[in-house]
């Protein structure tokens, strides 16, 4: 199954990039195809193309904070998650998102 | 005869204790009765007071705009009047500046904020104005006021002529002890004091009111009760805060009577501290202060007293904590004392009940200073030169020897600007010459031997001393002051230039002895002249067989644009420079730092103003001369590019910022900031400065992982294994003062705060025993690292509700930090970033649990996160 997500957390430090990392550590783990953009204090890695987006079936937030250029991803399927339960239980999240 | 004058006050800060004193002089020149009153056409008319009396003048609370009127009675009425006349429309005046306030004092907190730690330990606090810094513990004692003993309060006079004679001897007894005192100390605060203090025994209209009430039926000791209760209402209402302070003043002296005339029977001022003690009490006087134990005097809670109380100068003086302000101050402690008792200085608080959390906190805090005075120590003894190997000697701003001798134990290099004014202002009569000698030599010795810059007297309109009856000047930061000064007081320049020549012969020689500046010279004329003076006292003095430095050099101040463009000229009178920035940037500007609607203009990183200081420089040292800067200008650390580009000699800062600087400019390497300068001069606003000055560090970049000091992410000393932390709110603490020992924050409270605020969204316990605090926040320039193991496991609020063992605190700038940032912030972002995956594996994990030396954590972080 092919994921994009975006991680953020409130100072762009630490949380974002754990959840993230947890994230890809987690569906590679189970077979997936994921995608994750962090917006950090760095502002944003990993940035989703277009193409990314479009060919993702679902659309992982991990997020405490706003996310940026929401706008692309208009019309996915959007599960959305508090940073740390990405952290803590990435399989229940992935599960959320049917994967 | 009788005769009388009416006036109108024209004192901005009414008829206080200076310009009284001022009055009461005139008026003990005659021997006329003569009375002031406040002409109340509106209202009863008030008590007149006598005019001699410096307590009854200042009773009277004349405010500005104030109608008087004086009325003498006697032979002399009429020439009274007529010289008081005179008085109060050529000179009043000029008493009407009140005290400038003393360095340090408007350094001190108002504060009351608990720290973070102690605040989340629900630590109960009191807060009050902190007039002196440090932390102090000890047993907290309570000291009463001044309360007549049973026997003394229900006594009966023996008879009108007995009473009058107790208070007579009392008076005289006191008065003698003061006298003798004030001769036999050698602290001149002390026995200035004391003097003061001479005079309130001496005042008329303390023994009138004595008399009066004795007069009435009342014990001597009943009497003097009563005139201390009356003069202390009539000076607690006055609106000046200065005058207000002054209470403590006459209580102390009437405490020492009332103490004479019943056998010792005053408690307050006979309490002999046991042990290291915590001194409460409502007031406390000057004297009720010096009879306690210094040793075991360690820190002060006050209630009703103000900063200007002689109290909290001597308090000051002798470096006690010191709180004021503080409500109830009498009544904090249990049954009047006995448990222990913090005084946070820094803080601006004191905590009355010590549970063991406030112990274990405050014993933290002394370790962290401790460790950090011996790191700093071998760092102070170091000379102030570049990594490049460029000078730049980080001398001390000072008016004091006490200040010398802080400066000095943080290592500066000299005295860039010693000032003398102050011991011209705040009384009636001008220094003498041994008085003068006595202070320099103090503080030449201070220096031990380090060179030390006298100045001579900078007064003008702004600091105007009374004997000196200066007119009132339109403008006076563009009249007479400073070395124009002078000419109209020859003698005054003659006995501090024989002062400070006498004292050249005790400099330490070879560079470090004493040199003489005049402020405010515009020309090379007046420069010339200034010199002439010195030379003519040597030669005066030589004459004499008197001792001095053949050698000691004459420089001057620049602080007059107009200087600036003659450099050649003044190299021919002058031997050395040092610039003073702060008037000489007002002037450069047209600009009154002081007035709100142009202060913005004010900026010495105005491209222009460092054009000027370019050509001053270079006019400098196209002669070899020396240059020194003691204006603020120096103090500022992101100043300190500026100072090592322009190719200075010296800065002369603050005591308490020499150090800072000193390591500054050991990291520093000069070659970077020459061209610095160049492009700050070619800048178009003090913004483009200013932005030039933040993302140009004054060192070459380090690699991420860079083992330097100060550069790199990753420092071994930020790492501490085995750590005694019992709590979350200790381990924080010492993790952010592990940054503060490694130099990557000057404010430790701040990012502790800042991690706490972070802490408030969810706890950073990452499960697994790991947690990462981290913050944004301005008290740290760069990213930064502090590693703790912890000898026990503490409580997080972790995700997975498991203690923590090993904490990763990470402070990054709140701006500037991240990827645009300079000084490699955005290569530390992506170390944090890559740390914070790391830890989302097992391996790593293990082996940072696996670690048992500080070395092995470093090793470990540099080989996962690729550091080399």
């Amino acid at each position: 199954m092919k994921i994009v997500a975006v991680t953020a957390c409130p100072t762009g430090i630490a949380h974002t990039y754990m959840a993230a990392e947890q994230l890809e550590k987690t569906a590679k783990s189970l077979g997936h195809q994921i995608h994750v953009e962090t917006q950090g204090a760095m502002g944003i890695e990993n940035e989703l193309t277009k193409k990314d987006i479009l060919e993702a079936e679902v659309a992982i937030f991990a997020v405490d904070i706003e996310v940026e250029h929401k706008d692309r991803f208009a019309g996915k399927k959007i599960v959305q998650v508090g940073v740390s339960e990405a952290i803590r239980n990435p399989k229940g999240v992935l599960a959320k998102a049917g994967a | 005869m009788r005769t009388e004058y009416r006036f109108t006050c024209a004192l901005r800060h009414g008829l206080h204790a200076r310009p009284a004193s001022m009055l009461a002089e005139v008026a003990r020149r005659f021997a006329a009765e003569v009375k002031l009153s406040k002409d109340a056409s509106d209202g009863p008319p008030a008590e007149p007071a006598d005019a001699r009396s410096v307590l009854s003048v200042v009773g009277l609370n004349i405010e500005h705009g104030d109608r008087c009127v004086l009325k003498a009675t006697g032979a002399d009425a009429g020439a009274a009047i007529a010289a008081l006349k005179e008085f109060v429309e050529t000179q009043l005046a000029e008493g009407d500046e009140l005290p400038a306030p003393s360095p340090g004092e408007t350094a001190a907190a108002v504060g009351g904020k608990l720290p973070v730690g102690l605040r989340r330990a629900g630590v109960a606090h009191v807060s009050g104005r902190a007039v002196c810094a440090g932390i102090a513990m000890g047993e907290a004692v309570t000291i009463g006021g001044m309360t007549l003993p049973e026997s003394a309060r229900t006594a009966r006079a023996v008879s009108v002529e007995a009473e009058l004679e107790a208070a007579h001897r009392a008076v005289a007894s006191v008065r003698h002890d003061l006298r003798r005192r004030a001769a036999q100390t050698g602290a001149r605060l002390e026995s200035d004091l004391l003097r003061a203090h001479g005079e309130i025994a001496d005042d008329p209209a303390l023994w009138a009111q004595i008399e009066r009430h004795v007069r009435s039926g009342a014990t001597a000791a009943q009497a003097v009760a009563a005139a201390a209760e009356r003069f202390s209402e009539q000076l607690s209402s006055a609106g000046s805060a200065y005058i207000r302070d002054r209470v403590v003043d006459v209580q102390d002296v009437c405490m020492q009577l009332l103490d004479r005339l019943t056998g010792g029977g005053i408690t307050a001022m006979h309490v002999k501290l046991a042990r290291e003690s915590i001194v409460f009490a409502e007031t406390l006087t000057a004297n009720q202060l010096l009879h306690l134990d210094r040793e075991l005097l360690k820190g002060l809670v006050l209630g009703r007293i103000g900063a200007t109380a002689h109290t909290v100068i001597l308090a000051r003086s002798l470096r006690i904590p010191t709180l004021i302000e503080v409500p109830e101050a009498a009544r904090l402690t249990k049954g009047g004392g006995g448990g222990q008792a913090v005084v946070d200085g820094d803080g601006g608080f004191v905590i009355t009940s010590v549970t063991p959390a406030v112990q274990r906190y405050y014993q933290r805090e002394q370790r962290t200073r401790q460790k950090w005075l011996d790191k700093m120590a071998p760092l102070a003894r170091r000379p102030a030169v570049t990594r490049d190997g460029a000078r730049l000697e980080v001398g001390a701003n000072a008016s004091s020897a006490a200040e010398i001798a802080a400066a000095v134990a943080q290592g500066a290099d000299g005295v860039g600007l010693f000032r003398t004014e102050v011991l011209f202002l705040e009384r009636t009569a001008p220094p003498g010459e041994d008085e003068q000698l006595e202070i320099y030599a103090a503080a030449i010795d201070a220096a031990e031997g380090r060179p030390v810059i006298i100045r001579t007297f900078d007064i003008g309109g702004d600091k105007p001393a009374p004997y000196l009856h200066m007119a009132r000047e339109e403008n006076p930061f563009l009249g007479i002051r400073g070395l124009r000064l002078y000419e109209r007081h020859p003698a005054l320049l003659r006995t501090q230039l024989r002062a400070i020549v006498r004292a050249s012969a005790r400099g330490g020689g070879g560079g470090g002895g004493v040199k003489v500046m005049a402020p405010m010279v515009a020309t090379p004329a007046e420069a010339a002249w200034f010199r002439g003076q010195v030379r003519q006292v040597q030669d005066e003095l030589r004459g004499e067989g008197g001792a001095f430095d053949e050698a000691m050099p004459i420089g001057i101040m620049i602080e007059i644009p107009a200087a600036a463009l003659v450099m050649d000229q003044l190299c021919d009178h002058a031997d050395f420079f040092s610039l003073g920035t702060n008037d000489l940037c007002q002037y450069w500007m047209a600009v009154d730092r002081g007035n709100t609607g142009v202060a913005g203009l004010y900026n010495p990183r105005q491209p222009s103003f460092l054009r000027l200081l370019r050509t001053i420089v270079q006019g400098a040292k196209a002669r070899g001369k020396w240059v020194g800067v003691c204006g603020e200008m120096a103090g500022e650390r992101r100043n300190l590019a500026l100072m090592l580009g322009l190719g200075v000699d010296e800065i002369s800062v603050a005591p308490g910022d020499v150090l800072g600087l000193k390591t500054a400019v050991q990291a520093a390497e000069a070659s970077r900031c020459r061209a610095l300068v160049e492009a700050a001069a070619a800048c178009r606003t003090t913004h483009e400065v200013e932005d030039l000055l933040a993302n140009t560090p004054l060192r070459p970049a380090e690699g991420v992982g860079g083992g330097g000091r100060g550069g790199g992410i990753i420092d071994a000393e930020a790492i501490q294994v085995g750590c005694d932390a019992l709590t979350k709110e200790e381990a924080i603490k010492d993790a952010v003062d592990l940054l503060f020992l490694v130099g990557r924050t000057e404010r430790p409270r701040e990012v502790e705060e800042a991690v706490w605020a972070r802490e408030e969204t969810y706890s950073t316990g990452l499960g697994f025993g790991f947690a990462v605090p981290h913050c944004k926040t301005d008290a740290v320039a760069t990213p930064t690292l502090a590693v703790l193991k912890l000898h026990s496991p503490v409580e997080w609020g972790s995700m997975d509700g498991q203690p923590v063992q090993v904490v990763l605190l990470l402070a990054v700038p709140a701006a500037g930090g991240g990827a645009g940032g300079g000084g490699g912030g955005g290569a530390h972002m992506k170390v944090f970033a890559k740390l914070a995956r790391r830890l989302m594996h097992e391996e790593f994990r293990e082996r940072m649990m696996a670690a048992s030396d500080a070395p092995a954590i470093e090793a470990c972080l540099r080989q996962e996160l690729e550091l080399g």
